[in-house]
């Protein structure tokens, strides 16, 4: 297989994760699973076509992350018919379903989903590469092409957002748990 | 807030982007402001709750006896001790070992590791200064926080220094402070009347989240209330406390 030449820290560095976990991060960003997988699995192929010097992995990951955002901005302006991706990238909220989700304690999960997907796009892209990705601000910013100051006030506002509408139901219902436990 | 730091910054601290300068304004922050406090701790909170919902094992966070309630009741109730888990861990990357001109030892209990001591090296360490923090209603560790505090005490007094300790009590932990709650209210009163440099802190944050619940708390007589925990570890550690938490 031509990806074990090139690319061999597809079959050597964590090959279990890091397609998954571009899978997550699409899903997170357009809310779609098929949509998800198709975005991932067109950066994967564009990444097998691009030649990189790359050998650090997670030089090589952020670098597969951006390609990722420009597949995604690619599919938006042809579906969306939109030129400008950074005008409404503060405001584009997702349009798809939540993505699936199987998980045991589905109403958190399924709510802090629902709440990270009604953010706009920009914010969206920036909080799940600091959060799940756990990529520093500089990286983020490299990975989506925007200024570092961008990356950070994006985040604050999304974080914003999600405290406001997370915990402020949470601590009501936190409350008899809390009560409970002694 | 009165600090004037944005939100930025402190969303930096929460995903640790701080230069250390930055890091230390901050930490002054959480040791002057309880607004500051609590906005650190919702920001950790939102993070976790995020990265809790994209999990990638699909593996429930907890059981599935307990659910997601429960889980975020306990994430309540850890959040402070969390961000101050963030705080520390950059301390003790800071930290050399303390230089206690007391030596003691701690005998921990049978079920407990030996307790770890966390002091910062960029403040003149105060020897004598010891600050116990309890954040469990665990009996175990209430007695263990009396325990160590006495035996700090005994040993300062047999190599004739004078130890100044104070145990800060916040979420579960305050319960030993509890004049309707604490098992160990004797014990106290007979501590305090033996050492008047061994003080009692409640954190003012847990007091009123369980007083928002509806409870009424009644604190033994000794206990002090601050802002908040960890505001006062803050400071503490910043005048040159040595930290260990029970």
């Amino acid at each position: 297989m031509a990806t074990s030449m090139h690319w061999p820290w597809l079959h050597d560095h964590q090959p279990e994760t890091l397609r998954p976990r571009l899978l997550r991060l699409a899903c997170a960003w357009c809310g779609d699973r098929h949509l998800a997988e198709d975005l991932t699995q067109e950066a994967l192929t564009r990444a097998l076509r691009t030649s990189s010097a790359l050998r650090d992995p997670r030089a090589l990951e952020g670098w597969l992350m951006a390609i990722l955002n420009n597949v995604w901005r690619d599919h938006l302006r042809r579906s969306k018919g939109v030129e400008d991706i950074d005008d409404w990238a503060e405001t584009l909220v997702s349009d798809g379903p939540g993505p699936e989700a199987n998980i045991e304690d589905q109403q958190l999960v399924d709510e802090v989903r629902a709440q990270v997907a009604a953010l706009p796009l920009g914010q969206r892209q920036v909080l799940t590469l600091v959060d799940l990705e756990e990529r520093t601000y500089a990286e983020v910013a490299e990975i989506l092409a925007i200024p570092v100051g961008t990356v950070m006030s994006r985040l604050s506002r999304a974080r914003a957002a999600l405290k406001e509408k997370l915990l402020a139901r949470r601590a009501a219902a936190a409350a008899p748990a809390l009560r409970r436990v002694k | 807030m009165k600090s004037g730091l944005s939100d930025e910054m402190l969303n930096a601290f929460v995903d640790q982007e701080l230069s250390r300068p930055e890091m230390g304004e901050v930490l002054q922050a959480l040791k002057d402001d309880p607004q500051v406090a609590a906005e650190v701790c919702s920001l950790r909170h939102t993070k976790l709750l995020v990265r809790h919902a994209y999990r990638l094992d699909g593996a429930p966070a907890v059981s599935r006896r307990t659910g997601w309630r429960a889980w975020a009741g306990r994430a309540c109730a850890m959040l402070c001790f969390l961000v101050l888990g963030g705080l520390l861990g950059w301390s003790v990357e800071k930290a050399s070992a303390p230089a206690p001109s007391i030596h003691f030892t701690l005998a921990a209990p049978a079920y407990a590791a030996a307790p770890r001591l966390v002091s910062l090296t960029n403040v003149k360490p105060q020897a004598h200064d010891i600050l116990l923090h309890l954040d469990s209603g665990d009996p175990r560790k209430m007695a263990a926080a009396l325990d160590y505090a006495q035996q700090i005490l005994d040993q300062a007094r047999r190599q004739g220094v004078q130890a100044r300790i104070e145990i800060v009590a916040n979420s579960y932990g305050l319960n030993l402070l509890r004049a309707d709650r604490s098992p160990l209210i004797a014990r106290i009163a007979a501590l305090s009347r033996q050492n008047a440099n061994l003080t009692f802190v409640a954190c003012g944050q847990s007091l009123a989240r369980f007083r928002n619940e509806g409870q009424t708390v009644r604190l033994i007589p000794q206990a002090k209330v601050t802002s908040s925990a960890v505001s006062e570890i803050a400071r503490r550690l910043q005048e040159g406390w040595t930290y260990i938490q029970v």
